[in-house]
């Protein structure tokens, strides 16, 4: 098991037993699972029509959860992604007639600005980051409601071609699909094939031992929550663009959804392993299941149960178990 | 020898300077939340004339019923170094059961004293299934609460269907009107759930395992104490807070719907952060705990009666929990909860 906890999980160890085979790889198999009862229940879930519709929802979840994965390699967490892609839609659905595109390099900014706050409240104080990260949330929520004023308004008509072009299919897909594979792409030359990403995976695996050889956890730790951020930030202008309006409440369960898509993709919440392609995986789980559900003529109220239970089983799944003297609180 | 003996001395100096430096430091922490009460108190009575009056200050009480039995049960989840960001969804799932329950406007329930009881042993099982998931299956408990909560949020909003019900119960009506010292009803009986908890806090050997798992949790186990059963516990001591904070609430505002719960849990942590209790755990007490408390009940008080909007409210909150966590943080601790 040992090997399994380095960044990728391509060292395989030998001999090893079927139950860890299944455990390291459940998160294919619950992919698997899922999809296939819901084609089972409903034949037109793999439609065009659908896939097209589950990639359009899958589009601005994707950066949201490959971001946090970086945050929960190092072992914090960002309980404020939700409230800041809130943010990030409604300054971009209020600006985007004014601005044009210029709104998306300032949004990739204010989450770089959010990502360095956050970060070193946590890095150089030494704050706890679920704190540091529930007052941000607070923040940004009052944020998104007083700029909005309260409720979501439409970008207007006139305006809406500098936002249709998002939703343009390209290759049979949604156009903004396209770029989160990029992201998540990108995610993955960061994790594997960077200094950074190899200084996050080793702050989450051993902080102490990182410092020691030499890893700056101050700064790396700040860049795993400025990537954060920033992913919550394109989330944010994605639900703009798609929904051609800007809506203050957008982000409240999309944390939720983001934090059990990275857990399907059986990323430790202690740190120390994970990879963006596994939460592409747990991503596609969980649209599949919300989309799966409302096609299935489920009542939406029940979202937020199976999605509390789908949480704690991704977690329950991949926690460490095997190490009895760890303190987890 | 000599040489030797500077040594010693210097090393039991040190260690005597650092125990000096530390209690300073305790009782700055003790102390300076009460000296910022009295403060505020006097500051905000020559701000508005009217801060000080019989009126403002039972009404700053009328308020304090639900913050006050939320912290009440927070801090020992606190104290234990763990965090329950449950506590709002088990808070609007009993209001909303209660009022689904006892006499109201969209059924013919009327289950009596049972439609207390069924709830609130429904809100204890949340806490006594977060505390053993936390124990057994090791997972860090702001990520388990935080999806027990949603769970039942979740289940609270599918009871009522997006139609909450009005409980018309005769003695909800009775309870929200009476009165005592010009004191509600409703704040005598947080007050005296606080009282019993400090009692169970400072007198049995629940309340010091307690303050041993907070300040040691290894060396909490290895002098006896049965640490997974004290934590779920305490889980379960704060989920019946949670509980007695949502019949509360429900007495008060009568509607039982979801957003009883909505927005309470995060004033309650920034009261006890602010009265002194230390989010790593072993540190705090009922004392600051009320402290914290009334701090945060005049500060909402005085932000209301100078007209700030509510949402700004909460962002100046989430800003002076993230100073009072600075202050009070101490330093150099190595089991931090992540």
């Amino acid at each position: 098991m040992q090997n399994t906890k380095t960044g990728d999980f391509r060292n395989v160890p030998e001999g090893e037993s079927w139950r860890s085979f299944l455990y390291r790889n459940i998160y294919i198999f619950s992919a698997v699972l899922v999809v296939s009862v819901f084609y089972i229940i409903n034949p037109s879930f793999l439609s065009l029509y659908s896939i097209q519709n589950i990639t359009r929802e899958m589009a601005p979840l994707l950066p949201m959860a490959c971001g946090i994965g970086f945050v929960l390699y190092t072992g914090c967490i960002d309980l404020s992604i939700g409230a800041v892609a809130s943010a990030a839609c409604v300054i971009t659905g209020l600006n985007v007639a004014d601005v044009g595109h210029w709104i998306i390099p300032m949004m990739l900014a204010f989450g770089v600005l959010i990502g360095i706050v956050n970060g070193s409240l946590v890095s150089r104080i030494k704050l706890p980051s679920f704190i540091v990260t529930l007052c941000a949330q607070s923040v940004y929520r009052a944020a998104a409601i007083v700029l909005s004023g309260g409720g979501s308004q439409n970008i207007a008509l006139k305006q809406r071609y500098l936002v249709n072009w998002m939703s343009a299919i390209v290759f049979g897909l949604p156009l903004m699909f396209w770029i989160s594979l990029g992201i998540v792409l990108a995610c993955l030359i960061i994790e594997r094939n960077t200094k950074l990403g190899k200084s996050i995976f080793a702050i989450g695996a051993n902080e102490k031992a990182a410092r020691l050889a030499g890893v700056d956890t101050v700064r790396t730790k700040t860049m795993a929550f400025m990537l954060c951020a920033v992913g919550a930030a394109i989330g944010g202008v994605m639900y703009a663009y798609k929904l051609k309006s800007s809506v203050p409440a957008i982000g409240d369960d999309k944390f939720m959804m983001a934090i059990s898509s990275v857990a399907l993709g059986g990323t430790l919440f202690s740190g120390g392993r994970g990879s963006a392609l596994r939460t592409l995986v747990g991503v596609i789980t969980v649209i599949s299941i919300s989309s799966g559900m409302n096609m299935a003529g489920v009542d939406p109220l029940w979202n937020n149960v199976v999605f509390g239970i789908v949480l704690i089983v991704a977690v329950a799944i991949n926690s460490e178990k095997g190490i009895r003297d760890l303190i987890i609180k | 020898m000599k040489t030797f003996d500077r040594q010693a001395m210097t090393v039991a100096e040190e260690f005597v300077s650092k125990v000096e430096r530390e209690a300073r430091s305790s009782l700055i922490r003790v102390y300076a939340p009460m000296i910022l009460l009295v403060v505020m108190t006097i500051g905000f009575s020559i701000y508005d004339s009217h801060f000080f009056s019989m009126k403002n200050l039972s009404n700053i009480l009328g308020q304090m019923a639900v913050p006050l039995t939320l912290a009440t049960g927070l801090t020992f989840v606190l104290l234990i170094g763990r965090i329950d960001l449950s506590v709002e969804g088990v808070m609007g799932l009993v209001g909303s059961a209660i009022a689904l329950l006892v006499v109201n406007s969209r059924n013919s329930n009327d289950w009596g004293i049972w439609g207390v009881i069924v709830p609130i042993i429904a809100g204890l099982l949340f806490g006594l299934i977060t505390g053993i998931l936390h124990v057994r299956l090791r997972i860090a408990t702001f990520i388990i609460t935080y999806a027990t909560g949603t769970i039942a949020a979740g289940i609270a909003v599918l009871l009522y269907h997006s139609q909450p019900a009005t409980a018309k119960a005769q003695w909800i009506i009775d309870a929200s009107r009476t009165t005592f010292l010009n004191i509600p009803l409703i704040t005598w009986i947080a007050v005296a759930f606080f009282a019993v908890c400090c009692v169970i806090l400072n007198y049995t050997a629940f309340g010091r395992a307690v303050y041993a798992i907070g300040d040691n949790e290894a060396a909490a186990r290895a002098s006896g104490i049965n640490v997974s059963k004290v934590t779920i516990q305490v889980f379960v001591l704060s989920s019946f807070a949670a509980s007695l904070a949502g019949v509360l609430a429900l007495i008060r505002l009568k509607l039982g719907q979801v957003s009883l719960g909505t927005d309470q849990m995060f004033p309650c942590i920034t009261a006890l952060v602010v009265g002194g209790t230390s989010l790593a755990g072993g540190k705090g007490g009922m004392l600051q705990t009320m402290v914290g408390t009334l701090i945060y009940m005049e500060l909402l008080n005085f932000l209301t009666i100078i007209q700030v909007p509510a949402d700004y409210k909460k962002a100046i909150l989430g800003v002076i929990i993230i100073v009072a966590v600075v202050l009070t943080l101490t330093r150099g601790r190595k089991t931090i909860a992540k």
